[in-house]
């Protein structure tokens, strides 16, 4: 990592330019939201949009593509949680058009691996605490 | 300008509509490549017997019940068993989609003079009837989009595109066939719609047109249609 604080462009669109599949997913997706009931994490989590699988894809790697690497740090960390605490790459969503979801989160992850922005254990969320006191 | 319209412009928009297609077919071909059908050292019967357990298919059929029941669990594995209703909207918007442009009988008149071909019709007002209901599930998607939270949240500008550039070529054509306002430009902008609609697939979300068949009959994976031949390729 050259950057401490910052972000590599080049190396994202680097990334980002391995896939071309998920680059045209992208641009093929048609938002039906069918994928949504799909995902036991959005079923469970009150029905939370942003639990969905297209939901996740689109506003992690799809942000990527759109700015064609060039994202804030702020941005990568608001990603973090998308793919790491909000998908355990399970590999059980469909999509009626025929995309691969949990592929492009595993990649959007690993993106953001590369820029430093990595899962956090032990941070402590207001979610998790509010949990342990139902049990 | 109604000669240019179903002339000339009518040629472009079908020149750059079946052009774009055929580069969105070649860059599928481009991103996928063919999949080795996977080697077996198991004996025949008991391959067969994993395969089935692969689908959900190791019921033993012994009635007619039993039957019902193995469709009722193959149904219970598709988007159609998931959700009936969104599926059966679309199914029907989408066969009326592709079907009412080659049955109306003013199209089929202007097919018979450029080509000669001659393509069987539905009456007046079947067709009448049938792109009002096409128009209301037009709205039901638009409504879908605006009012479902989780249809929402992924919603883009590029959503909204598609779906107006599909409905407008049927809302102009009810109100030309009903001579609302002036007919003639009311007709005018309903060709310029359609055409707009043709070349619009191969560069809006409209391009699921041809990903869809592509994708679903021929990449692998457990909801595909066909035999699975093909897959991604991984690094580019």
């Amino acid at each position: 990592m050259a950057v401490v604080n910052g972000v590599d462009p080049d190396e994202i669109r680097k990334l980002l330019d391995q896939k071309k599949h998920m680059e045209v997913f992208l641009s093929v997706c048609v938002s039906c939201g069918m994928c949504a009931d799909s995902c036991f994490l959005y079923v469970n989590r009150n029905k939370d949009p942003s639990y969905m699988p297209s939901y996740k894809a689109v506003h992690s790697l799809g942000k990527m593509y759109r700015k064609k690497g060039k994202v804030t740090r702020e941005e990568l960390e608001e990603m973090k949680e998308l793919v790491y605490k909000k998908c355990v790459l399970c590999t059980r969503c469909y999509c009626p058009v025929g995309i691969s979801i949990p592929g492009m989160i595993a990649w959007a992850r690993n993106i953001c691996r590369s820029q430093g922005v990595f899962r956090e254990y032990d941070e402590r969320d207001s979610e998790n605490i509010e949990m342990k006191q139902h049990v | 300008m109604y000669d240019f319209l179903i002339g000339p412009m009518l040629a472009l928009s079908l020149v750059v509509f079946i052009a774009g297609v055929a580069y969105r077919v070649y860059q599928f071909f481009s991103i996928s490549e063919a999949r080795p059908e996977p080697e077996t050292n198991l004996p025949k019967d008991l391959a067969r017997t994993v395969a089935a357990r692969e689908k959900d298919e190791y019921l033993r059929i012994d009635s007619a019940a039993d039957i019902l029941l193995k469709w009722k669990l193959r149904l219970k594995r598709t988007i159609l068993g998931r959700a009936p209703v969104m599926s059966s909207v679309t199914i029907v918007f989408h066969t009326l989609l592709f079907l009412l442009p080659v049955v109306t009988v003013g199209h089929s008149i202007l097919l018979d003079n450029y080509f000669g071909i001659s393509l069987p019709t539905l009456s007046e007002t079947t067709v009448d009837n049938l792109t009002l209901v096409f128009i209301v599930v037009i709205f039901f998607f638009l409504f879908r989009r605006i009012f479902v939270a989780k249809v929402r949240s992924v919603s883009t500008w590029r959503d909204y595109l598609a779906l107006f550039v599909t409905g407008a070529p049927f809302v102009t054509g009810y109100m030309a066939f009903h001579h609302w306002f002036d007919y003639k430009t009311v007709l005018y902008i309903h060709i310029i719609c359609g055409e707009l609609m043709l070349i619009a697939i191969p560069f809006t979300k409209l391009v699921h047109m041809p990903f869809f068949i592509l994708s679903r009959f021929l990449i692998r994976y457990e909801l595909g249609f066909g035999k699975g031949s093909r897959k991604w390729v991984e690094n580019t």
